[in-house]
């Protein structure tokens, strides 16, 4: 480092600035304060609810389909299905059994939603 | 000498372990940031009290005004705040800080005052290396200080900054360069230019303090 480069260095060094306001952090931290909006957990579903709502109707036009079809209304249904054993055990059931069944369904699938929500995307500010 | 002593003082504090303190600071700085981006406001505090002063005195050295240099910095500190979560951890957060003191103040310069740069243009340049010697052994008066902040005063924003993080901050070129978004090449030329300007200035003044002294 030549001279020039040294004297100027301590010429900067040396040279008096003004002091800042001694409140300087309060009222910095104060107005943050202000604008700090408690953070507020987004739910970030795992499924698009769309699809979420679709997965969940079809299993639900089947259950009434069924239980329409196996108690009030003689429907034909068509031969794959008939065949199927589970068909036959499900028109079994009462409505309020399939109902339950179905309310389980919905409850343990938001379950896992939830509980595999990823958090680390959730704005913490 | 006045200048001499404060800047032994200060040099020793800072020398002690530059190295492993720098680190330690930065170290520190990305504990602090984790603690804000997780909701703890008073991690906030900390890094307010660490860098408000750097701050301010960049600030002030574009702005030479004090209570606009603390509103630039309040609303820096409020930027910093809402934004903390685009702070990329893979560079320093210092850099980060200085980037945006600098851009704030600089736009607050462009904003509030229409610059002639013409007015910036010193007399009578220092053509010799002789010339430059003579001027920096005046400087080493400790008088000389009084006539820095009139100089810097006739120099630009753009070079005032650049002095101040080169030569008051210790700041090297590259990291300079990622300040100001400035090639290294610009800024070792803007840098030369500068202090050439700077010495011309002080020449000047300390002429006048001699013919005024001794008539």
């Amino acid at each position: 480092m030549d001279k020039t480069e040294k004297i100027l260095k301590q010429l900067f060094k040396s040279a008096p600035l003004p002091e800042l306001n001694a409140d300087f952090t309060s009222s910095v931290v104060e107005e943050t304060r202000l604008l700090y909006k408690p953070k507020v957990v987004a739910y970030k579903p795992l499924i698009n609810p769309f699809v979420l709502w679709i997965v969940l109707m079809i299993p639900a036009l089947i259950i009434i389909t069924l239980i329409i079809g196996g108690k009030t209304v003689n429907i034909e249904f068509p031969n794959f299905l008939t065949k199927l054993e589970f068909i036959d055990s499900i028109k079994l059931f009462s409505n309020n059994y399939l109902i339950i069944a179905y309310s389980l369904l919905i409850l343990l699938w938001f379950y896992i939603d939830f509980k595999l929500i990823n958090y680390k995307n959730v704005k913490k500010l | 000498m006045i200048f001499e002593s404060v800047t032994k003082k200060n040099n020793c504090n800072q020398n002690l372990f530059p190295a492993s303190n720098t680190i330690m600071v930065e170290k520190d700085d990305i504990v602090l940031i984790k603690k804000i981006l997780a909701g703890d406001i008073n991690a906030f505090t900390d890094i307010v009290n660490r860098y408000k002063r750097k701050g301010f005195n960049l600030a002030y050295r574009i702005c030479r005004n004090r209570e606009n240099s603390e509103e630039i910095l309040q609303d820096v500190f409020l930027n910093i705040y809402l934004n903390l979560d685009k702070f990329k951890f893979s560079g320093k957060f210092s850099t980060w800080f200085y980037r945006i003191v600098y851009n704030q103040s600089i736009s607050y310069i462009r904003k509030t005052k229409n610059l002639d740069y013409s007015i910036f243009e010193p007399d009578g340049s220092i053509d010799s290396i002789d010339e430059e010697k003579s001027i920096v052994d005046k400087l080493t008066n400790s008088e000389s200080v009084i006539y820095l902040e009139q100089a810097l005063g006739e120099l630009i924003p753009e070079d005032n900054a650049l002095l101040h993080l080169y030569y008051y901050d210790g700041r090297k070129i590259p990291e300079i360069s990622v300040i100001t978004r400035l090639s290294e090449s610009v800024i070792k030329i803007r840098l030369f230019r500068a202090r050439k300007k700077l010495l011309t200035i002080l020449k000047r003044l300390l002429n006048k303090e001699f013919i005024e002294f001794y008539g």
